[in-house]
């Protein structure tokens, strides 16, 4: 069997298992599959780090890996370039990962609104709307029906198109968007409940940090999702500043994050589980190993039952 | 309320516009302030390739956040006419950073600002191309590498260990503490050497880097009301200088006495 072949037969196996255990991306990573190879699964690769560095791709040789993007901004409605979805759709190929991870976000929104559109470089002359805002980083939208209709008449031409499930992560919140008429659970809910086809990949620092923002209890918001359609699971740190809680890379998943992913374990069974640590290229292996041990003692803890 | 004029009026703020407008109030400006200088924090995320421990003692103070919702407007500003290589978005960095550091005037500050020069100063040396110099001897003083002399108020190396070690606490690793580091690549080499420095050694090294001979250095001390070097000690200094490899060797004819 050739290699590439033993590979993707690998990956496939991987995921219809107990919950498969990775890392994201980062220098850091490439240190511990090299070092440590027994600690992931698998790796999951930003598609952004792909197109300023495509030689990750050689990773995929040691380890299967997982496509994750921020840039299809599926909750705007300024849709990406010909020339993103052709790039996204050769990742999704090479990488030969069973989905793609995307977010329940916005990265751009157009200039039509010139009354407030200040910033001069952002006007251009190749569209009557002008260049799109390109925030660089996704925001969570606005929760309402259009919005909902929105997302999921693009995850549905999404997987269409690329072939592979597309699943949606909660973003965190840090501020109310005006409009908004109900909370991100009732809409991930009512999205789930409108399509059997849409798949979730939970963050749950994400989910810590937006009840922590909007005052809610995070393992009552936990009880209210739909679990049994999540696919993958994110973990990661949170820091507090400025009376805001915060995404945190760079730090391990703090106990309310563990406490919540093993209230998802006892109601679900996700594939993937992937520690989120990637903000610092020095991040402490000791605290990846034991997070990495500790993940894998609740799973199989949950298995033995 | 529409759902897209609402996500652009916040794409745009967060890309850098200067307001938000109706129907944002002052509450929601501020809160998209902070996750703005979020924003911009993240995307620096690079430069710990150049200033790691900066970033550090900047989260372990308290004053990561605030430093880049103040900075997001200018960085915005340059970013928006196209990514910025990492040599610019350092040394932006490092000239908004020490100004914010320096405004702010408390010993935690102060620190944070000394290992910021630290850190700039090694990255501007090891950023620097290998140079190889002509090799024949030269006339009065001729560096054999790139030196620079910095004074710091605090106990940067201290602080600095502590980071490394993620175990910086600024009750115990802030302190005060005047001294003078050197810092020297030697040319042809990539490594970057730094040590501490006496006052004298920090004053006659820093004269020199601006003055080729002897002579000149003397008479620079003296516009200085440094006091009164006599040529045949800052001979000596620089033939130590010189013997230790900082130096070309000078010719065996030394300056002559002043008349």
């Amino acid at each position: 069997m050739a290699a590439s072949s033993r590979r993707s037969t690998d990956a496939a196996d991987l995921f219809r298992s107990s919950p498969a255990v990775g890392l994201s991306y980062s220098p850091f990573a490439e240190r511990i599959v090299a070092n440590d190879p027994a600690c992931v699964d698998y790796v999951e690769v930003p598609f952004e780090q792909l197109i300023h560095t495509p030689g990750v791709l050689a990773l995929g040789e040691r380890v299967p890996l997982v496509l994750h993007c921020a840039s299809l901004s599926i909750a705007g409605n300024a849709p990406p370039s010909p020339a993103l979805v052709e790039q996204l759709t050769g990742f999704i190929g090479s990488t030969r990962t069973p989905w793609l991870g995307e977010h329940l976000a916005y990265v751009r929104a157009d200039g039509v609104w010139r009354e407030i559109a200040e910033h001069p470089a952002l006007i251009g002359p190749e569209s009557p709307g002008g260049q799109p805002f390109n925030v660089g980083y996704t925001v969570s939208p606005q929760l309402s029906e259009p919005v909902l209709d929105r997302v999921l008449e693009r995850v549905r031409a999404w997987t269409r198109r690329f072939d592979v499930p597309v699943l949606l992560e909660n973003g965190p919140i840090y501020f109310e968007m005006p409009g908004s008429t109900m909370s991100q659970f009732d809409f991930i809910r009512a999205l789930c409940g409108r399509s059997d086809d849409v798949r979730l990949l939970l963050d749950l620092a994400h989910l810590a940090i937006t009840c922590e923002n909007l005052h809610v209890d995070p393992h009552d918001a936990l009880s209210r999702l739909p679990v049994d359609r999540v696919v993958e699971v994110h973990l990661s740190g949170i820091s507090r500043e400025s009376d805001v809680t915060w995404d945190d890379h760079s730090d391990g998943a703090p106990p309310i994050v563990f406490a919540l992913l093993e209230q998802l374990l006892d109601a679900a069974s996700p594939r993937a589980i992937t520690l989120e640590y990637n903000w610092d290229n020095d991040f402490p292996a000791d605290v990846l190993m034991r997070d990495c041990r500790r993940v894998r003692d609740l799973v199989a803890a949950r298995a033995s039952h | 309320m529409d759902s897209d004029r609402i996500q652009a009026q916040v794409a745009g703020f967060l890309a850098g516009s200067a307001t938000l407008g109706a129907p944002f109030d002052d509450c929601d400006l501020q809160r998209l302030s902070l996750f703005r200088g979020f924003i911009v924090r993240v995307k620096h995320n690079n430069v710990q390739k150049a200033l790691p421990l900066t970033l550090r003692v900047l989260a372990a103070s308290g004053l990561k956040l605030p430093f880049f919702v103040a900075y997001a407007p200018t960085y915005l500003s340059t970013r928006s006419a196209g990514p910025l290589p990492l040599d610019r978005q350092v040394q932006m960095l490092v000239q908004h950073l020490g100004a914010f550091l320096h405004d702010r005037a408390d010993p935690t500050s102060a620190a944070a600002a000394d290992v910021l020069v630290h850190e700039a100063t090694l990255w501007s040396f090891r950023s620097e191309p290998v140079v190889l110099r002509d090799a024949r001897a030269p006339r009065g003083l001729s560096w054999r590498g790139r030196v620079a002399v910095r004074r710091y108020a605090t106990d940067v190396l201290g602080a600095c260990d502590a980071l490394a070690a993620r175990r910086f606490d600024p009750h115990q690793h802030v302190r005060a503490g005047e001294h003078s580091l050197l810092y020297w690549r030697a040319d042809g080499s990539d490594g970057v050497e730094f040590f501490e420095i006496d006052d004298l050694t920090a004053l006659l090294v820093s004269v020199a880097q601006r003055r080729r001979t002897v002579r000149g250095v003397a008479a620079q001390l003296a516009a200085m009301h440094a006091g009164h070097f006599a040529i045949p000690e800052l001979d000596d200094f620089f033939d130590g200088l010189a013997e230790r490899g900082f130096l070309q060797p000078r010719p065996a004819a030394r300056t002559a006495s002043c008349a």
